[in-house]
């Protein structure tokens, strides 16, 4: 079965043709500049079998990206997919498990797609053009709140009066689900642990969004991200955790404009914030240890924050897991920077942790165990593949969907 | 020396007397803010004067929650403490105007007798910058004087004092590194390396950190703005639920005290107990990793007596993940009530 994934970003359109249950890599590529035209023109960067091609073509919304993207795979019939994978941010307080697209799912799609205003619109959008341009082509549904269905009452709940929880909702989802529990089961294949006895703290670093999982026995047990992905870690432009009355003092300042201060909070703040000159760790890191005389302060306190954070959130998560198997590293930050996990693991023995560093400086090709032999925790850093999971899942959707329908 | 302890609150005034460092009066004067700081006081120096107390010419200590970086330590109460109290108010003013208006009647109905200030936020003037550190632009922290303190630096820095006393009697030779929990209406953990506090679960305000009496602690601030939006409630009214209604008490359903919650055998004190502890539990684990393991853990707060019930839920999770450099059973209780460490601080300069 050929699925074709798609991860859809405000202005991109991420896509990957993967043949299951082989997990061969087909073709794959981005459309990008999706939506109003902007100084460089809208292309797709299309790869098949190691060969790339750049196509430059107009795309104002996600369908036209979208009926692009299927035009470049027909032109081979041996790329044409047979089904549809959609990664979907939020999936709300219902979508418990990732989905087979019908009228029902798209109309719960439709309702829920506030709660994640930045992410969850232009996919609903695609995962609607989708079913207009191809409505015969199975879709599914991959959510990366389902991870943490499992999270306990106790961690998700706020301290708020019951009534008001009822009437909106509020109580923390936790994000970035799918990556989480893709490493953690490349963890426990890793370490020969069956998937379903790992305990483990799962850090998602990504040069965007960042988070930490707790899992225990295969399953997540806490997230640092909550009702929305503003909460919790330094992120490259969110704030992460800050004083609720802090962001109710900018709300007044704003007179009023909840949206202008959330969109402060989100893309003006964190790493980006901090520092003044880049939302990406790895150039405040650099420019911390050898910039200008004048930057370095405010450049080490911005490297610092973010890690102490981090350093912070896995002392928590390690307590609350007692007795985990490993800590694993993952996405951009995780998998390339070997400074940032030194900077959060070292002096940890106490929690069992004992970071090798020459493994960690030179761990290139990935998955890569960075712990000394007697560290009682493994550090392990493995590379992200949303779009394998989310192709994982929709296999196993559609195959168990197939069967039930030979069955009856 | 004989003491006289003052601590104004919201709406009453607590004050205790001291003579030879023995407790000698204790009491609260109600409808404090309602008749003024003066009446208030006139009423107090009545009852303490019919206990002796003023026999010899009495130290004063007036509590302040928040004394911002102008007050890094206690300060004598004189015209320059007026002034730059002043220039705090700007960053607390409800809570710093109210005690300014009893600083100056201090001034008038103890006259002639030494008085000092001593604030909650003064222990925590230092905490590094990675912790005090809101992920927000330079600039927007400048000009909302925005950084992160802790509320309870009175009962964290005597208990931890105390808790370094008996490690260094047992043989410690190296800065010993405490978990501090102080247990009060509203509860504050922190990890204290030697005399420093190295993290604080308050934030800018009270607000943040773990669920109180009536403040929810820590919450998504996208939830913030979307009560103060879609809820309807305002910035104000948003504010008010949150440091007013939320907490333990929300999740009750009514209005709840923390001992109830850690010790009641009601049903419906249970989950509010279980987000209580669980949220414990991580800054406990917080804690432990800034400080690289945990000498020791002490005990403090009006509500030291429910000690047991936190001990018995988060230290042998602490324990399991290998965090405690000690038996999970050896925590330490600091039982002086703060009315006593502030007289103890006056003593001691």
């Amino acid at each position: 079965m050929r699925i074709i994934v798609f991860n859809c970003g405000s202005s991109s359109l991420k896509y990957r043709l993967i043949e299951l249950p082989g997990e061969n890599q087909l073709a794959g590529g981005e459309a990008e500049r999706v939506g109003p035209k902007t100084a460089e023109p809208a292309r797709i960067h299309h790869q098949v079998a190691g060969k790339k091609e750049t196509i430059v073509v107009d795309m104002p919304d996600h369908a036209t990206a979208f009926a692009q993207v299927m035009k470049l795979l027909e032109r081979d019939p041996e790329l044409v997919p047979d089904a549809i994978g959609h990664r979907m941010a939020h999936g709300g307080p219902n979508f418990k498990q990732h989905v087979i697209l019908d009228d029902a799912v798209m109309a719960e799609l439709e309702r829920i797609q506030e709660l994640a205003p930045i992410h969850n619109p232009p996919a609903v959008r695609l995962v609607a053009a989708c079913r207009r341009l191809y409505p015969n082509l199975p879709e599914t549904v991959v959510f990366d709140t389902v991870f943490h269905a499992t999270i306990p009452e106790v961690a998700r709940a706020y301290a708020l009066p019951a009534a008001l929880v009822a009437k909106h909702g509020f109580r923390k989802y936790g994000f970035h689900g799918t990556s989480h529990q893709y490493v953690a089961q490349e963890a426990a294949k890793l370490l020969g642990v069956p998937f379903d006895s790992l305990n483990a703290v799962s850090c998602h670093l990504g040069s965007g969004g960042a988070s930490l999982c707790a899992i225990v026995k295969g399953r997540s047990i806490d997230n640092t991200m909550g009702y929305s992905p503003l909460q919790g870690l330094v992120m490259s432009t969110r704030s992460g955790d800050i004083d609720p009355a802090v962001a109710l003092t900018l709300l007044v300042r704003a007179a009023g404009n909840g949206a202008a201060v959330e969109g402060m909070l989100n893309r003006k703040c964190g790493v980006l914030g901090l520092s003044g000159m880049s939302a990406d760790i790895r150039d405040v890191v650099a420019r911390a240890a050898d910039g200008p005389a004048a930057d370095i302060d405010q450049l080490t306190v911005a490297s610092q924050v973010y890690l102490w954070r981090i350093r912070k959130y896995l002392g928590a998560y390690l307590t609350l897991v007692g007795g985990a198997h490993c800590v694993i590293f993952t996405d951009t930050i995780g998998e390339r920077v070997p400074q940032v996990r030194w900077a959060v693991t070292a002096g940890l023995q106490c929690f069992g942790l004992d970071i090798d560093s020459e493994k960690n400086d030179a761990a290139r090709a990935l998955p890569a165990d960075l712990s000394t032999p007697s560290s009682r925790v493994r550090i392990l850093a493995i590379a992200t593949n949303e779009e394998m999971a989310i192709a994982r899942f929709s296999y196993d959707l559609l195959s168990s969907a197939q069967a039930e329908r030979i069955a009856l | 020396m004989n003491t006289l302890v003052l601590i104004p609150g919201g709406k009453s005034l607590r004050y205790a007397g001291f003579v030879n460092s023995g407790e000698t009066c204790t009491g609260v004067i109600r409808g404090f803010r309602w008749q003024g700081p003066r009446a208030a006081l006139d009423e107090v120096r009545t009852i303490v004067q019919a206990m002796g107390l003023l026999d010899d010419v009495p130290s004063v200590v007036v509590h302040g929650l928040f004394g911002g970086e102008e007050f890094p330590a206690p300060a004598s109460l004189d015209d320059d403490a007026l002034v730059r109290l002043e220039r705090v108010a700007r960053q607390s003013p409800l809570h710093v105007a109210g005690l300014i208006e009893t600083a100056h009647a201090v001034q008038q109905v103890f006259a002639g007798a030494p008085a000092r200030l001593a604030f909650e936020t003064s222990f925590f003037v230092d905490l590094p910058p990675r912790e005090r550190t809101y992920a927000v632009s330079p600039d927007l922290s400048h000009k909302l004087a925005l950084r992160r303190w802790g509320y309870h630096g009175l009962f964290h820095q005597a208990a931890s004092l105390e808790a370094g006393r008996r490690l260094r009697k047992r043989g410690l030779d190296c800065p010993p590194r405490i978990l501090s929990l102080c247990l009060d209406a509203q509860p504050e953990i922190a990890a204290v390396l030697g005399c420093r506090p190295i993290t604080v679960t308050s934030g800018a305000t009270p607000l943040e950190g773990l669920p109180g009496e009536t403040n929810s602690g820590e919450i998504d601030p996208a939830v913030a703005l979307a009560l103060a939006g879609e809820a309807g409630l305002g910035p104000e009214g948003a504010n008010a639920l949150l440091v007013g209604e939320s907490g333990l008490s929300g999740l009750v359903g009514h209005r709840v005290r923390l001992d109830d919650v850690l010790t009641s055998a009601r049903s419906e004190c249970m989950r509010a107990r279980e987000v209580l502890l669980y949220r414990m539990l991580l800054a406990s684990g917080a804690a432990a990793a800034a400080l690289g393991g945990v000498d020791a853990v002490v005990f403090s707060g009006r509500y030291v007596s429910c000690s047991a019930v936190v001990a018995h839920d988060v230290l042998p999770h602490l324990e399991r993940a290998g965090a405690l450099a000690l038996d999970a059973a050896q925590w330490m209780i600091f039982a002086k009530p703060l009315e006593g460490v502030l007289a103890e601080m006056a003593n001691l300069q």
